[in-house]
């Protein structure tokens, strides 16, 4: 099981040394396993040892692999390929490895190929999803990709004590991730299409009774997702970025610029630096 | 080959010392972006913007940033209101004892101007070492003639408006037909560098294309303005290079084609890194050049 998600949180990005060592598909993506090098024989600390001294990495944070500098020179290619974290393993005999959510050209087009030999991966970026202090009832939303940090998420939140109500939605039935594992951590899972988003969650809330939402989904499903959140009167946690959205994944180029409210007024955020994570209030339309 | 030492840009107009190596506008983000990556102190500093009162109109059919070869396409960076980086920016800046060249765009001199002055009324203007004035936009479609009266217009103004401690670099289009005559007038209003900025306009008009493909069109516009320096047609100031530095071969070819700094945009996205990289790669250069062979003392 992935390992719980950490209290401090790193916001400083690294350059990670990292090799593929696992490759199994999860619907129309794949879910990669990525041995940390450096990090074998270490003596465990807090967090993931990546060589260059503890890093926490947790459910709402992603990773970018860079174009080598060779495809820099080469091609001209500058962007980097962003991918969710989904869980983490730290072993102070095998090392640390971390699995991430890859999209492919089935489900995303210009999708990179899996990554071969030891590259060099920058992490971790984002701000994560923030975990309550104590156990409440929860409902996390997993969109396509999202649904692999929606149960990382979960085995956090149950391995605090909480009741979880797992949603997991998709386009189609291979935008799915591995309903498996899913089930493994929580016994509340639900899945839905995008359609019947809002009214599977008031069928769960209906049971559940959660204190909070989260909601790791592309911008205008959290959207959503915040809206029905605040019509309940609940605190709810949204991300406002997805990796396969594209772009440079660490605010530089952009791309993500979104315009939210914030103190009463409208001002542009940029989610791969702010967040991906968003408070509801920020994403609720006014009106 | 007549060997040019370009005044430092803190030589002529100003007493701060200017950084060799930033970000290019609209690619190095505010401050608390490039943070998470090394200590924004290693650098020489920062280059925040742009700051304008003008945002273009984003256009819903392509991303912010898309892939081709060669590098990306990308649309001209928003520009944030100068009320909001006098309130937020400056002092987020000041309170980490940062200095920042600060990207302005405006398309007429008057806008300039405005912008300008609203960042002078700061407090932390201090943290300001130089004010980088973007005349690409302002002199796209203009023949020769008219595009160096515009240049003149608001690299004059921005000037006007700016204490003598602090420099101003105009950022000229090296693929403008007139890119001698539009410098040249840059100069003449008071701009203390050159900006050799090799984005490629597209249509529409807020598109461009920048990354590693654009290199070559980049270096030949540094050529083009310091062989018009040492020809006598344009007076001798520094030449930054922005557009296509995509690692450390491509600056030490700009520098080699006579580039006294380095803006690095797309590279960026790549690799954040790369920043402290080629700063420190700057650092030793310059200090190699500079220094003596060490002294024996023939004990």
């Amino acid at each position: 099981m992935p390992t719980a998600a950490g209290t401090s949180i790193a916001r400083v990005a690294r350059r990670v040394q990292a090799e593929v060592v696992s490759v199994r598909p999860e619907g129309r993506r794949q879910r990669l396993i990525l041995s940390v090098r450096g990090s074998e024989g270490r003596e465990r600390q807090a967090g993931v040892d990546t060589g260059g001294g503890p890093m926490t990495l947790a459910p709402g944070q992603f990773i970018a692999l860079p174009p080598e500098p060779s495809e820099v020179t080469r091609h001209g290619r500058v962007l980097p390929t962003l991918a969710w974290l989904a869980g983490v393993h730290d072993d102070p005999v095998h090392g640390a490895s971390i699995e991430v959510i890859w999209e492919t050209p089935d489900s995303i087009p210009h999708a990179e190929p899996v990554p071969v030999g030891v590259r060099q991966w920058l992490a971790p970026l984002g701000r994560p999803l923030p975990l309550p202090t104590d156990a409440v009832p929860a409902m996390v939303v997993g969109d396509a990709a999202g649904q692999g940090v929606a149960r990382w998420l979960t085995a956090a939140l149950v391995g605090r004590g909480s009741q979880v109500a797992l949603i997991l939605s998709g386009g189609d039935p291979e935008d799915h991730l591995d309903l498996t594992s899913s089930r493994r951590v929580t016994d509340q899972v639900w899945v839905t299409e995008r359609g019947d988003l809002a009214a599977t969650m008031a069928k769960a809330a209906a049971r559940a009774h959660p204190a909070v939402v989260y909601s790791v989904a592309p911008t205008r499903i959290s959207q959503r997702i915040a809206e029905i959140a605040t019509e309940w009167g609940v605190v709810a946690q949204v991300t406002a970025f997805s990796p396969e959205q594209g772009g440079c994944g660490t605010g530089l180029c952009g791309h993500c610029a979104l315009s939210v409210r914030a103190r009463g007024a409208h001002r542009t955020v940029l989610p791969c630096c702010d967040g991906p994570v968003l408070p509801a209030t920020a994403l609720v339309r006014s009106g | 080959m007549t060997r040019l030492d370009p005044p430092h840009p803190g030589t002529t107009r100003s007493s701060n010392a200017q950084p060799r190596v930033t970000a290019a506008a609209g690619c190095g983000g505010w401050g608390p972006e490039l943070a998470r990556f090394g200590q924004l102190s290693d650098l020489d500093g920062l280059l925040v913007g742009p700051v304008g009162h003008r945002p273009f109109q984003a256009n819903e059919d392509h991303g912010a940033v898309t892939a081709v070869p060669g590098g990306v396409v990308y649309q001209r960076a928003r520009v944030r209101e100068p009320h909001d980086v006098v309130a937020e920016v400056f002092p987020w800046l000041a309170a980490r004892g940062l200095r920042a060249v600060v990207a302005v765009r405006g398309e007429s001199a008057g806008e300039v101007a405005d912008v300008v002055r609203t960042l002078r009324r700061s407090v932390d203007f201090s943290v300001v070492c130089a004010v980088e004035v973007d005349l690409t936009a302002a002199v796209d479609g203009l023949d020769a003639a008219d595009a160096d009266q515009a240049a003149l217009r608001i690299a004059g103004r921005a000037a006007e408006e700016l204490p003598r401690s602090c420099g101003v670099h105009a950022k000229v289009p090296v693929l403008h037909p007139g890119l001698v005559a539009v410098a040249r007038s840059a100069v003449a209003g008071g701009s203390t560098a050159l900006v050799a900025a090799g984005a490629i306009p597209l249509e529409p008009p807020q598109m461009a294309q920048a990354g590693p493909g654009v290199e070559p069109a980049t270096i030949a516009g540094v050529r083009t303005l310091r062989g018009a320096m040492v020809e006598g047609r344009l007076p001798t100031v520094p030449v930054i290079v922005s557009g296509g530095i995509s690692g450390s071969e491509a600056a030490a070819r700009a520098a080699a084609a006579g580039a006294w700094g380095v803006q690095l945009g797309s590279a960026l996205f790549a690799d954040p890194h790369l920043l402290w990289q080629i700063t420190q790669e700057r650092r030793s250069h310059v200090t190699a050049m500079l220094d003596p062979a060490p002294m024996t003392t023939g004990e």
